[in-house]
């Protein structure tokens, strides 16, 4: 019992002394330019079809190796410190309850001086916004909003510095669509 | 039998069994935890397996000889696999309780994927040490069964591969939603 119970309290001082580095690294990472926190966003916890991917730098770190035979998404994927996904499914009374919410992530990121690369909205309702956070002509950020009345919304934010002609690449592999169709920027005013 | 034999063959046996046998107390923590949340009086198990080192070793070693993926083997510790009886088909959503996440969070992992798919729903958790990927925890549970793996190593070259042949991480699981949508 003397034994369990020191490999208990091992265990504990151990999960304490990781528990502080991975705290730090997340707060490096809300301080990084190119986060944008969606905590604002009505994202439902449960719901009939969600989709969350969290992928932190020692992951993408470790893919960046696996993927070394395409080196410029691998050289990508080594500079990034997150991605992450949120896709849930939406009625209409849900897309409506969402604009603003997405009115205020967007004036959140206007005040940032973050530059609007693309924004859509068609005759049935469907709406997509692409932005960059530009540094000294490096992309630091991208975040995609992108709502569908009755289908889905996708909520993608990218932090790290970002390669734009690999990103497409990068929806490829990761199954994230709302990405595949984003490309090279274009100013917009 | 010459002495030499029997010796051999007790080499082999030991060396292929070691650490076979039932799966880890954390294993069936993270297996009650589900299946009381999901309101299971007793557990029903369908299938159940844990492999040691000594078969994967075995298994790679002659692997090894007959294609680079199975010597793969070579990096993996440990696996565990269940799947077990859920009587709760009618519930859409809660399968995997959140305390499951905090309870696997004290052990490391932490979850890269989580997806909820028409009463389906995967949870794909990762522990990373440095630049290693120690093991992967796969939760899945659609309302009649629950399955979870786990599988310890030096996972990396196995991640590289499975990133060659079906894509980075989220994408496997998001796939197999798909695919159990598709049952």
């Amino acid at each position: 019992m003397r034994y369990r119970n020191s490999w208990a309290l091992l265990g504990a001082v151990l999960a304490l002394a990781i528990c502080p580095l991975r705290a730090q690294d997340d707060e490096e990472v809300r301080k990084h330019p190119g986060y944008v926190d969606f905590s604002s966003l009505p994202i439902p916890s449960e719901g009939e079809e969600t989709v969350e991917v969290y992928l932190r730098a020692p992951l993408l770190r470790l893919v960046a190796k696996a993927a070394s035979e395409d080196s410029a998404l691998a050289g990508m994927l080594s500079k990034l410190l997150l991605i992450r996904v949120n896709t849930f499914s939406i009625d209409t009374a849900m897309a409506l309850a969402l604009q603003p919410k997405i009115a205020k992530i967007e004036s959140e990121l206007a005040k940032k001086a973050w530059e609007k690369v693309v924004r859509v909205k068609d005759r049935k309702g469907e709406t997509a916004h692409v932005y960059l956070k530009l540094e000294d002509s490096k992309i630091l950020g991208l975040l995609v909003m992108a709502v569908e009345p009755g289908g889905e919304a996708a909520f993608v934010n990218i932090v790290g510095e970002i390669d734009m002609q690999a990103i497409g690449k990068l929806g490829k592999k990761f199954a994230i669509p709302a990405l595949e169709g984003v490309s090279t920027p274009k100013k917009s005013k | 039998m010459s002495i030499g034999h029997r010796l051999a063959m007790s080499l082999f046996l030991a060396t292929a069994v070691a650490g076979c046998g039932n799966i880890d107390t954390h294993f069936s923590h993270v297996r009650d935890t589900v299946l009381r949340a999901a309101g299971e009086k007793e557990t029903k198990t369908l299938f159940q397996l844990s492999i040691g080192p000594g078969l994967l070793l075995l298994g790679g070693a002659i692997g090894r000889c007959a294609s680079k993926e199975a010597s793969m083997l070579l990096d993996i510790r440990s696996v565990q696999v269940g799947i077990y009886e859920l009587q709760c088909s009618g519930r859409q959503t809660g399968l995997i309780p959140a305390s499951v996440d905090r309870m696997l969070a004290r052990r490391g992992y932490e979850p890269i994927v989580k997806v909820r798919d028409r009463g389906q729903q995967t949870l794909v958790l990762a522990q990373l040490r440095k630049d290693r990927l120690k093991s992967l925890f796969v939760i899945s549970a659609d309302g009649r069964e629950l399955v979870l793996i786990e599988v310890r190593g030096r996972l990396e070259r196995v991640l590289a591969q499975a990133v060659r042949q079906r894509g980075l991480p989220a994408k496997p699981a998001i796939i197999a939603a798909s695919a159990a949508e598709g049952h």
